[in-house]
């Protein structure tokens, strides 16, 4: 054992023990300040991500020829929503996977905007898919194609699963706002 | 802002419902609301943006805790805690801040606030951090009170594991730590979340293995045991202690087959280790010294290439970072995603890295580095879609379609009109309802084509504007790509230091359990030597 251990003079033993204090104690702070200085930037990339957010809404998608779709569950307890494929007139157009979080989510009455994209006017075909668990914990992917018409100014379609009792099977209805 | 479209015309037999959200301000918070639970808060901000009602109040001040902005997410949230709505979701979320910042005694009266006003998940989440509060005082009855308040669930699970190990501490029989343990078995039934249900419960089999073990009721424990999953991240060490309490009741060959599968999994898992020493013990009490012999040799050897093992992981974080070298070379891994739970227990880096992240302020550091790496992405695609923008609006700037142009498809659209209205009448009602379909849609092609050069002048106005806001935006990043790239610096460092007296620690275990598989071999060959003396010595004697 060296002077610097245990039986080291009380004076050195007292240095030693705040030379530890202070440095436990410097990189605690270090990493408070370190956090600080993390939240700030997150804070400034957010606000940059909000604005780019509004600002993609207004470039790349014109008013006039601007289709968005949304997704909502309707009632669906006995449906775990594990994916969606929708294509607009037989072309991918959006696909998503989804957490726990965000299924119960939609499941507390949330809308998921799904697709914003441009469509010329006339009539239309959405091809949409999806997959999960349904009653029974049995597997199950439906496919469903439902039609509509672009007229000029923006449209929203928002596709509702709903899943009825008693045989709980997965229904996606159209609606329009 | 969103416009109703009333009269899109459905083809086929399509049914309309009419869903919750009726109303554009509705729509905007539900939208608000998948955004914050996707972990989109800047999405979430945006269609919040002119809310103001409580629930959007409530999903804004989440998001703004999620984006980095707790000052105003706080003013928000202490807002709603003096309304009518919200109030125990408002007081939870502060209790998490003050938890976090401040402590436990800061805390307190805003848990107490929200398990008195809020109900399901949000009360027994504060109910269980109130129990954990008087845990930490050493009020275990007071504790146990709580607890019996709340429903069944991960919550109270995870209460009744706590104080499961609060009576252990003090109690001198595991009677009633395993009692607890039970009951919090029993909680688990109500938690909705099956795989965060299964590793608590395997974390539970273990305690209670472990607690029974310790008061001698070997079977209880084995029975404990065998419950435990194989594909858990308990499983090694439910494995080391099933083959301890096995070798205690003297079923050797099964204490074996339990150290075997014990020593599959890595030594960074506590329990592998002692079942690679634990199998040279059991050939000993079994005598057949030479197979003791070996197993003490295969278990050096074993430890021997960890040591290596550690040797490089502790080079690499020198060369390229903890971060690097454990986190992301970790998840770099060329086995197949489907292999990716078997993979976690059987990797030595993945197993480490679990290992390291174990420790909060690991878990921290590593947790900083992952936003900061999120954070650089986020900005270089930021750029990257300014810079796509800021080219999109040139161009359109430079080929917006001429007035000539729009005046000849008016007139295009004119002849169709009357070419159209000339069939009309004529035909079947199939060929008739056809014709009325495309008389809307050239209705609606001349609507527009009616409205273009108000329309073109508004367009240029509009994307004068936006070209210039989105020049304005990228001229930020470069700032605040430098700013992520210094803060990286730090906290990498901040976690090279975790690291390397984490790996550290690993070693002199690893040496530790060296030592004393050395020392076993060492025993081995002294009493082998001695017997061949003694054997030698009473040959001589006949002789």
């Amino acid at each position: 054992m060296t002077a610097t251990g245990l039986y080291a003079p009380g004076w050195q033993r007292l240095a030693l023990a705040s030379v530890m204090v202070v440095s436990a104690w410097s990189g605690a702070a270090c990493a408070e300040a370190l956090d600080q200085r993390i939240d700030r930037l997150k804070s400034e990339v957010s606000q940059l991500s909000e604005s780019l957010f509004t600002l993609e809404q207004q470039v790349l998608h014109p008013a006039d020829t601007r289709l968005s779709v949304f997704l909502s569950l309707d009632n669906v307890e006995a449906l775990e929503l594990d994916s969606i494929e929708l294509s607009i007139d037989g072309k991918p157009a959006a696909s998503y996977l989804y957490s726990a979080r965000e299924l119960r989510s939609l499941q507390a009455g949330s809308l998921q905007q799904l697709y914003v994209g441009n469509v010329a006017l006339g009539p239309h075909t959405l091809s949409v898919t999806l997959t999960g668990q349904g009653a029974n914990d049995r597997y199950l992917r439906r496919e469903t194609e439902l039609d509509f018409r672009k007229r000029s100014g923006e449209a929203h379609l928002e596709l509702v699963i709903a899943a009825e009792a008693p045989d709980f099977e997965p229904e996606v209805l159209l609606n329009h706002w | 802002m969103v416009r109703v479209v009333c009269s899109i015309i459905l083809m086929l037999s399509v049914t309309l419902v009419t869903a919750a959200p009726s109303t554009d301000a509705e729509r905007r918070l539900a939208l608000a609301r998948f955004s914050e639970a996707a972990g989109e808060p800047s999405q979430a901000l945006a269609w919040l943006q002119g809310l103001a009602s409580p629930t959007a109040n409530l999903v804004r001040a989440k998001a703004l805790l999620a984006s980095g902005r707790p000052e105003h997410a706080r003013q928000l949230l202490e807002a709603l805690t003096r309304g009518d709505r919200h109030r125990g979701e408002a007081w939870l979320l502060l209790a998490r801040e003050q938890l976090a910042e401040q402590g436990r005694e800061a805390a307190r009266p805003a848990l107490q606030n929200a398990a008195r006003l809020s109900h399901g998940a949000t009360r027994q989440e504060a109910l269980y951090h109130l129990a954990d509060d008087y845990l930490q005082l050493g009020q275990l009855d007071q504790a146990g009170r709580v607890l019996a308040s709340m429903d069944d669930g991960y919550w109270a699970a995870m209460g009744y594991h706590n104080i499961a190990t609060g009576y252990s501490d003090v109690d001198s029989t595991s009677a009633r730590s395993l009692v607890a343990i039970r009951v919090a078995l029993a909680m688990l039934d109500g938690d909705g979340n099956r795989r965060r249900a299964e590793a608590l419960r395997a974390e539970l089999l273990l305690k209670a293995g472990f607690l029974a073990y310790q008061s001698n009721e070997f079977q209880k424990a084995t029975g404990f045991l065998d419950d435990v999953p194989l594909n858990s991240f308990a499983t090694p060490r439910a494995l080391y202690l099933h083959g301890l309490a096995t070798f205690a009741q003297r079923h050797y060959r099964g204490a074996m087959q339990s150290w075997h599968r014990a020593r599959k999994f890595p030594l960074a898992f506590s329990g592998s280790v002692d079942a690679w020493l634990g199998m040279g013990r059991s050939y000993d009490e079994l005598g057949y010294l030479a197979q003791a012999g070996e197993a003490y040799l295969a278990a050096n050897a074993a430890l021997e290439s960890e040591q290596v093992t550690l040797s490089t992981l502790a080079d690499e974080v020198d060369n390229k970072g903890a971060y690097q070298a454990m986190v992301l070379a970790a998840r770099n891994s060329d086995v197949e995603w489907f292999l990716a739970d078997s993979r976690t227990l059987t990797q030595p880096r993945l197993a480490y890295l679990l290992h390291l992240a174990k420790q909060p302020d690991a878990q921290q550091a590593i947790a900083r580095l992952a936003t900061l790496a999120d954070l650089a992405q986020t900005l270089q695609r930021h750029e990257h879609d300014l810079g796509l923008f800021i080219e999109t609006l040139d161009e359109r700037q430079r080929t917006s379609v001429s007035n000539p142009t729009a005046e000849q498809l008016a007139a295009q659209a004119t002849r169709l009109a009357r070419a159209l209205a000339n069939l009309q009448g004529d035909g079947e009602q199939a060929s008739r309802t056809e014709l009325a379909s495309i008389t809307v849609q050239l209705s609606d092609i001349r609507d527009s084509l009616d409205r273009w050069q108000d329309r073109t002048t508004l367009a240029r106005t509009q994307q004068s504007r936006l070209r210039d806001r989105a020049r304005t935006l990228k001229t930020t990043i470069p700032g605040l790509l430098t700013a992520v790239t210094e803060l990286q610096e730090a906290a990498g460092q901040e976690l090279d230091r975790i690291a390397t007296d984490f790996i550290e620690g690993e070693r002199r275990r690893i040496r530790l359990a060296q030592d004393r598989a050395e020392q076993h071999i060492a025993y081995l060959y002294e009493y082998l030597a001695l017997n061949t003396l003694e054997r030698d010595l009473q040959r001589e004697v006949a002789e």
